[in-house]
């Protein structure tokens, strides 16, 4: 007993020390749990309010690139109008998916663990899992609500899978990201008879409830055949530039309801 | 006394507020990211209570963390920071001890001392939370590089605010 109170005492700011990191350990454990939320994380009210405070004071610094993608995006949407109006087909279909606009008030692109955080929250209709697309393809997926802000898990977070496809013929792959370059992400589970080449455009699958079908994410960049399992490993220079990200749609699914209770209801009956 | 404390409680606000209003949304290159923070610790009196700089340091991190969306990550760097701090002073005392009253400057002890004490400090803090941030060694030399472009200029910056904060 004597020594082992002689072993606190001599060690005691080492232990002291390795209890803080282990609250720091659990800190960064629990956090991996995507889909818990949590009240550190920055949609938290003081310090969005903060920070968005600061962006209405720098947002000018950005303007000019701002605007470039705005017009370059403009030009696109002009572009699709008159497709339809050519072909005939009415723009407005009831397709299930409303746009809903957003400023992105804080993001972390440089890390490994990314997040994006933007101005709209609960109150405008925002929950977990509802796609995020910027000017120029897609961005990612809400993680958390607060009220008036939400967190984004941009495609490049680890934890982030998106279904895909090629646009050129279809064949549908997972995308993910694993660290490194922020421009770059890798695109799995495409079979390794399948044509492709470089610059071939890829874009969402609308395989899930999250984004509808033909949303542009990336080009391939390079890619190689693992030889044991015959399935490419294609890397997709992502159109999306994380480094200059400043305002993002949110897409909301108006069928989301509808779409998973079928979806449990057919879980349910295997359960059975 | 409470003046001196005002003047540390400003200084803990501006490290956090500089750190992620400013140097965590530029983007310099996917090699380096500064991180001065550390500041804080870096100038806390040398004779502050070494429990007080690690709890200290604990509080500075995980105010960085909550602006990050980070949770942890900072919070365990920095205790790791301030538990490395008296080592490292001991390690480069001058021959004639640190005096009491004197601010941890470049101008009371030099400027070769402030580097090495600022600059190996700030090594262990950035080997540290590179590699816990990624927490695998798949892209181990890219991220080496990157520990060490990111120290150079993080000691460059956090020589720079220690200049705003020591008085003539």
């Amino acid at each position: 007993m004597k020594n082992l109170l002689n072993f606190i005492v001599k060690y005691l700011y080492t232990i002291v020390f390795i209890l803080f990191e282990i609250v720091c350990f659990i800190l960064i454990f629990t956090a991996n749990n995507y889909h818990k939320v949590s009240f550190l994380n920055s949609s938290n009210r003081i310090t969005a309010s903060i920070t968005e405070q600061w962006n209405s004071v720098t947002e000018y610094l950005s303007l000019k690139g701002t605007n470039d993608s705005i017009i370059a995006e403009n030009e696109r949407l002009k572009n699709q109008i008159e497709k339809y109006r050519k072909d005939n087909i009415p723009a407005i279909e009831e397709s299930g998916f409303k746009y809903i606009s957003a400023r992105v008030i804080s993001a972390n692109v440089n890390g490994a663990k990314n997040f994006l955080t933007i101005n709209k929250g609960a109150k405008n209709e925002l929950r977990q899992d509802m796609g995020v697309i910027g000017p120029n393809g897609v961005v990612g997926i809400i993680y958390s609500c607060s009220n008036k802000y939400a967190s984004v898990m941009p495609i490049i977070n680890p934890a982030t899978r998106i279904s895909v496809k090629i646009k050129k013929n279809d064949y549908f792959g997972s995308l993910s990201w694993e660290g490194g370059n922020n421009n770059l992400a890798l695109l799995q589970e495409i079979p390794g008879y399948v044509n492709i080449e470089i610059g071939d455009e890829i874009v969402t699958s609308g395989h899930s409830s999250i984004f509808p079908a033909g949303i542009p994410v990336g080009s391939i960049s390079s890619f190689k055949k693992d030889k044991s399992t015959n399935f490419y490993e294609i890397m997709v220079d992502l159109y999306t530039d994380f480094n200059n990200i400043s305002y993002v749609y949110v897409i909301i699914n108006t069928n989301y309801n509808e779409q998973n209770e079928i979806k449990n209801s057919i879980t349910e009956q295997e359960d059975d | 006394m409470i003046k001196k404390n005002i003047r540390y409680i400003l200084l803990f606000i501006f490290s956090v507020l500089v750190q992620t209003l400013i140097f965590d949304r530029i983007y310099i290159s996917s090699y380096v990211s500064c991180y001065m923070y550390m500041l804080f610790i870096l100038l806390l009196p040398v004779h502050t209570n070494k429990y007080t700089v690690m709890t200290l340091g604990f509080i500075l991190g995980i105010s960085v963390d909550i602006f990050n969306s980070t949770q942890g990550l900072h919070a365990a760097s920095a205790v790791l920071f301030a538990y490395m701090r008296p080592f490292v002073l001991h390690a480069f005392a001058p021959r004639d001890d640190y005096e009491p009253n004197k601010e941890l400057s470049i101008k009371n002890y030099g400027l070769f001392w402030f580097i090495k004490y600022a600059g190996s400090l700030i090594l262990i803090h950035h080997i540290f939370l590179f590699y816990l941030d990624i927490f695998s060694f798949s892209h181990f030399f890219f991220t080496l590089l990157r520990i060490a472009l990111s120290s150079v200029i993080s000691l460059f910056f956090v020589t720079l605010g220690h200049f705003l904060f020591v008085r003539e």
